[in-house]
């Protein structure tokens, strides 16, 4: 396996990792832009709007037989949210050309069809078709709308936008209803050009490809572009906890209680000692050995999932869990007693054994898919930290009880949000 | 020690497998390939269907209660001597999780390091069953908040409230994890009857793939798994009309717009795995070709702003097979009318040929992506358990043909078969 990157153009850079084990490769392309209210929604509606025709493939039809021919090649677009930034992606996963029954160049095919996508939208008056933004403006606004129906993840970005009040951090990466209501084409399709002028663009090509033609190949597409890239401000570090903790009660018709609490870290992936946050998260909250599973679950039976994670761009870790009303107060408690005990000091030698194994494994997955490694190498070059596998075993190792009980210090509750039942029903 | 045969096969696109069959009746898959991250499956032939069952020669007829199987999946994990499964494999910085499904259990793990000496923790965990007053009721409240959970999950109420409509007596229709009703009667003795007539070899299969091999394998099998009595079960089914229960089931959460899934009831199930992995490859083909990403109803829903989020999938095995057609959209009656005219439209017309060679290109593609993870061994075990082999389907793929398609699609698309489940927001009509 190795790793190269290149710059195309001005703030375009080109990724090849190159790695010969795989059936179907993996070629994607992301956009870093600035998370901001103004454009969170246009943003959003780029990719799908593009998705909807090109030049060659004017309408979804033709796009999806064209897919299908090329060996089930499917566009896929993403978006979300890296820190201050929206990154939004349109990846394929290639078969290699040696599994074609009928000798076709699959990479050419598919090359063809992501560059038409990408850079040669169908358009009506200079602009997107007026019908195309119309119709995915709607599907964005059920997106945002169907946001309630799952309770768990509702919770979940609940408590952010919460914590994160005023903040960038705090907006969706989809947007408000409101702001993609107001989205007209003419206004998208210049939101457009200015991302293809401005964005940083991270492109990946993972598996067994000829790299060079790939680079030239995306080279050439960018060539006509007029690039005006200026580097994307840093992440801002969320700011040490509040002195009172913000409190949030908000109640629909469920059965079940959905508590999420967020924590103030003041870790970021920029830290040199980021590694002691992650072992910290492990022995807390993540994965089925530590504190928040064994107590809050196996010996309290207050809950079917209790988990934490951290987050590497703003510095904050969750808690969250699904309990009954009733037991509100106790789950809480018992959360926050576990964290107290890492403060404490009660850290056992098993438990940094088995937080920096667990920790290793997932290190050592990396290599086994192409998406692991395209994020592996897009965190390292998004971080300024390009370091490889080995070298993270390394940190890993070298983390101690005592580091993770001095990090566990600066750790506060900041927002505390539950979910529960109307009025009258809670017992 | 006296060794089974081993099998090698090669499949069509040169990935290799090797099978045996243990004295102690287990099935042994091993799956070489040169990733890092080793994956292992046991699993036993037994999921929430099995309800109902007697073994050979004992004469006795067995009701359990609903949810028992998923109930036992949570309490193997437990061990007399008190240490926590998850901290011995841990110990092995492996992964290790089990699910249950209507037609069997499976414990697995994941590691990137110390595959044999994970393999000998799943071997012996699940083999050891430690069953107490105490343990069993501590787990209630786990399982109890589990139900809550997708209580309050539209999606699993659209899918079970179908379920519930297409089958009128058949078990497909209970909830793997059962109710907080049901959950209330299980005992360590039901757990234990449960445990030695399902867990036993001849009715399990182990499936591992990484950088490991048969011999190694047979090896760790010989040393951990305690001797046991072959059993031979009889699981009783009930009989099921072919045409849907109920045309409509209906229910209201706090969602956003009406949820649909409309199901397509198929009881023509053959007992001959040859023949249902014919069928099975079929189905998929139709099914994409009439409702899959480039089918013109796909096409037509989203560029009318008709369905978000349309999808269409089908399953076809021993225990039941079907096809759903879900998605949101404001008028639910709406979309299953055109469903209606759509597919009547279409058998007037004919399928098309071209359509066909498309759907069964991208359908062979999907496949072969399957082997550049050791996850196959996951989705594998689920074809072992319907007795398919699954290093064949490349072979059935290439080989169906667009006349056995187009003979399936007037048996399987019935009026008599279709049925829609609607999950509505609060208060709306």
């Amino acid at each position: 396996m190795a790793f190269e990157r290149k710059e195309l153009a001005n703030g375009i850079f080109f990724n090849a990792v190159d790695e010969t084990k795989f059936k179907a490769g993996l070629i994607s392309a992301r956009f870093i832009l600035p998370l901001s209210a103004d454009t969170a929604a246009k943003n959003a509606l780029i990719f799908p709007v593009l998705l909807r025709g090109s030049e060659q493939f004017p309408d979804i039809g033709s796009i999806r037989r064209e897919e299908e021919s090329i060996y089930d090649t499917v566009m896929e677009d993403s978006v979300y949210k890296r820190g201050d930034t929206q990154v939004l992606e349109l990846r394929m996963r290639v078969l290699d050309n040696r599994y074609a029954i009928d000798g076709m160049d699959i990479t050419a095919r598919a090359m063809n069809l992501f560059g038409d996508i990408l850079l040669h939208p169908v358009t009506e008056n200079g602009v997107f078709r007026e019908d195309y933004v119309e119709s995915e403006k709607q599907k964005l606004i059920d997106d945002i709308a169907a946001q309630i129906n799952d309770k768990r993840r509702y919770a979940m970005a609940r408590l952010i936008e919460e914590m994160f009040e005023g903040d960038p951090f705090g907006l969706s990466e989809l947007g408000t209803e409101e702001s993609v209501e107001s989205v007209c084409p003419v206004c998208l399709y210049r939101q457009y050009r200015d991302m293809l002028a401005h964005a940083r663009i991270e492109i990946f090509a993972v598996g067994n490809f000829d790299f060079d033609a790939l680079a030239e190949n995306f080279r050439a597409r960018f060539a006509d572009i007029e690039r005006d890239y200026h580097p994307i401000p840093e992440t801002r570090l969320m700011q040490s906890a509040r002195d009172t903790v913000k409190t949030v009660y908000e109640r629909q018709n469920i059965t079940q209680g959905k508590l999420s609490m967020g924590f103030y870290t003041g870790s970021s992936v920029t830290d040199p000692d980021y590694h002691v946050m992650q072992m910290l998260n492990v022995i807390y909250g993540s994965g089925v050995t530590s504190k928040l599973f064994l107590n809050v679950r196996e010996k309290l039976s207050l809950c079917y999932y209790c988990g934490s994670s951290e987050n590497s761009q703003k510095g904050y870790m969750t808690v969250n869990s699904g309990i009954e009303f009733a037991n509100e107060r106790k789950a809480a408690d018992e959360i926050l007693h576990q964290l107290e005990e890492i403060r404490r000091g009660n850290v056992s030698e098993n438990e940094v054994r088995d937080a920096r194994l667990a920790l290793l494994d997932a290190i050592g997955r990396v290599d086994d898919s192409v998406g692991n490694l395209m994020n592996w190498y897009f965190s390292g070059v998004m971080n300024g930290k390009l370091i490889t596998p080995e070298e993270k075993k390394a940190l890993i190792l070298s983390v101690t009880a005592e580091d993770i009980v001095k990090k566990a210090q600066a750790i506060r509750l900041d927002t505390y949000y539950f979910l529960c039942a109307k009025e009258s029903e809670n017992a | 020690m006296t060794r089974p045969e081993i099998i090698k096969k090669t499949t069509d696109i040169g990935e290799t497998y090797y099978y045996a069959k243990h004295k102690s009746g287990l099935d042994i898959y091993v799956i070489p390939k040169d990733f890092a991250t080793g994956y292992a499956v046991f699993a036993t032939k037994y999921g929430a269907i099995d309800n109902c069952f007697e073994i050979e020669g004992e004469g006795k007829l067995h009701e359990v209660p609903d949810g028992i199987a998923h109930y036992l999946e949570h309490k193997i994990f437990e061990n007399e001597d008190g240490v926590d499964t998850f901290s011995r494999f841990a110990a092995y910085g492996a992964s290790a999780n089990a699910f249950t499904t209507p037609t069997m259990t499976a414990y697995l793990f994941s590691c990137t390091n110390h595959l044999t000496e994970n393999l000998e923790i799943l071997l012996d965990y699940v083999s050891k069953p430690y069953f107490t007053p105490e343990n069993v009721e501590k787990e209630r409240g786990i399982i109890g908040q589990e139900i809550r959970m997708y209580e309050d999950n539209p999606a699993s109420a659209l899918y079970y409230n179908l379920l519930g409509a297409m089958y009128e007596k058949h078990q497909t229709r209970v909830n793997v994890a059962g109710t907080v009703e049901s959950i209330a009667e299980i005992t360590p003795e039901l757990l234990y009857d449960c445990y030695y007539t399902f867990y036993n070899y001849a009715n399990m299969t182990l499936c591992i793939s990484g950088r490991v091999d048969m011999e190694t394998v047979l090896d760790i099998v010989d040393r951990t798994l305690p001797e046991r009595e072959q059993k031979k079960i009889i699981r009783h089914y009930h009989d099921e009309p072919a045409p849907v229960y109920k045309k409509r089931v209906s229910a209201e959460f706090e969602i956003a717009k009406p949820m649909f899934l409309i199901g397509v009831k198929d009881m023509d199930i053959s007992d001959d795995p040859t023949v249902r992995m014919k069928k099975a490859v079929a189905m998929e083909l139709l099914t994409d070709m009439l409702f899959g990403d480039t089918s013109p109803f796909a096409i037509d829903v989203y560029e009318k702003d008709l369905v978000n989020g349309f999808e269409a999938s089908c399953d076809h095995a021993h225990d039941s097979s079907k096809i759903f057609l879900e998605g949101e959209c404001d008028d639910p009656e709406e979309i299953y009318s055109l469903v209606l005219a759509y597919i009547e439209e279409n058998k007037k017309r004919g399928l098309s040929r071209e359509d066909f060679e498309r759907v069964k290109r991208a359908s062979y593609a999907s496949y072969i992506k399957i082997f550049d993870s050791t996850r196959l061994a996951d989705r594998y075990t689920f074809m072992l358990h319907d007795d398919c082999d699954p290093f064949t389907y490349g072979e059935a793929l290439k080989a169906v043909t667009f006349e056995e398609v187009e003979a399936l699609f007037p048996k399987l698309f019935r009026e008599e078969f279709y049925a829609m489940s609607v999950v509505r927001p609060i208060g709306e009509a």
